[in-house]
């Protein structure tokens, strides 16, 4: 595990190191959110250590500096915004040269499965999402109790479509359905950080 | 590392287990779906004990992703997950918080809630456990080593 600390250089822009390395990791998580989504006017606070986002529209995801440790704040289109560990995401993607891309491509997962979810609505309960070690996992929760093999094909397609793409080609997915549980229950299969509301059926 | 011919015995007792099972499914339903799932996870194994770019995993979540990157095994992964989901709720899925919706019966509170056992050879073993069989065929030495077939209901 790395401890990173980050501060405001003289131009604005935050600076994230890694005491054991080093390692400056601006380029990558700056530069990388600038090429993606990030459009709209950034307003930072240069007066205090933390980096102080305030935007018209939400950009993709931030990097946060935080005493203890960085987090990524991921900002998907639909739902809540929610936080990553670094130290989660180096795992996940397994270098830190990476951690620019990989966070891009969870918020394009994150999407990719949110449209997928709601060309389901009828049958979509809740569906959480988590970042573990050994990659990002999906639980969808089911309407209702039981087994549906339609359903778990359809999930099997969803699964092999996003490792056919090379748009997602650092992150390793799991993705399973659960008959209708509660969240407890779900927390008990994976350490979600993210959850997509009940989707809107298409009118 | 165990060779094709270890595998395929262990997945043939998986496949005694589940004949004995399936003699009174009521009895431990959810060990039906866990045994199909481990049988097939032995001919898996089979199949990348033949495989050297793979050879031997460990993990369940390496194995998928195993069987997902490799194009000619994409086909199997796809039976494959759900056979190891369905075994996953088997053995995990317990919702202590079902006691206190009793009477709404919509949550999950026992494996026969998402699997009826009427429903555990046709939409189970029948669709995906047989199909899961005839497709790793493709990959084993001929007569499938040896391996001991699950018949689907409908042909008894």
């Amino acid at each position: 595990m790395h401890a990173f600390t980050t501060s405001l250089d003289s131009c604005g822009c935050v600076q994230a190191r890694t005491k054991l390395e080093e390692v400056d990791l601006t380029f990558f998580l700056i530069l990388a959110n600038c090429l993606g989504r990030v459009c709209d006017t950034v307003c930072r606070s240069s007066t205090k250590d933390d980096l102080m986002l305030a935007t018209q529209k939400r950009p993709a995801w931030q990097y946060l500096n935080q005493v203890a440790g960085g987090r990524v704040l991921i900002s998907p289109k639909e739902g809540e915004p929610f936080g990553l560990s670094i130290d989660d995401v180096v795992a996940a993607c397994r270098s830190q040269e990476n951690i620019a891309s990989f966070t891009e491509q969870v918020c394009d997962l994150l999407d990719r499965v949110a449209k997928w979810l709601g060309e389901r609505a009828s049958e979509i309960h809740k569906a959480y999402f988590g970042l573990e070690p050994d990659g990002a996992v999906v639980a969808v929760v089911r309407q209702d109790k039981r087994f549906n093999p339609d359903f778990e094909t359809a999930l099997s397609e969803l699964d092999l479509s996003i490792a056919d793409d090379p748009t997602f080609n650092l992150i390793k997915l799991r993705v399973f359905a659960l008959p209708f549980c509660s969240d407890e229950t779900v927390a008990s299969f994976v350490k979600y950080t993210h959850s997509w509301p009940a989707p809107k059926a298409p009118e | 590392m165990s060779s094709e011919a270890e595998h395929i015995a262990i997945a043939n007792r998986n496949q005694a287990v589940l004949e004995y099972l399936l003699e009174d499914p009521a009895k431990c339903a959810e060990w039906v779906a866990v045994v199909a799932f481990y049988k097939a996870l032995h001919v898996v194994e089979a199949i990348f004990s033949r495989d050297a770019k793979v050879g031997h995993i460990h993990n369940h979540h390496i194995r998928l992703e195993k069987l997902k990157r490799e194009t000619q095994y994409k086909k199997l992964f796809s039976i494959y997950r759900v056979l190891w989901s369905a075994a996953s709720v088997a053995r995990y899925l317990e919702d202590s918080s079902s006691s206190s919706h009793s009477g709404s019966g919509r949550l999950y509170s026992r494996f026969e809630d998402y699997l009826p056992i009427a429903d555990l050879r046709p939409m189970l073993l029948d669709r995906f456990l047989a199909s899961f069989e005839r497709e790793a065929a493709n990959f084993l030495t001929p007569s499938c080593a040896g391996l001991v077939r699950y018949t689907p209901a409908i042909s008894h």
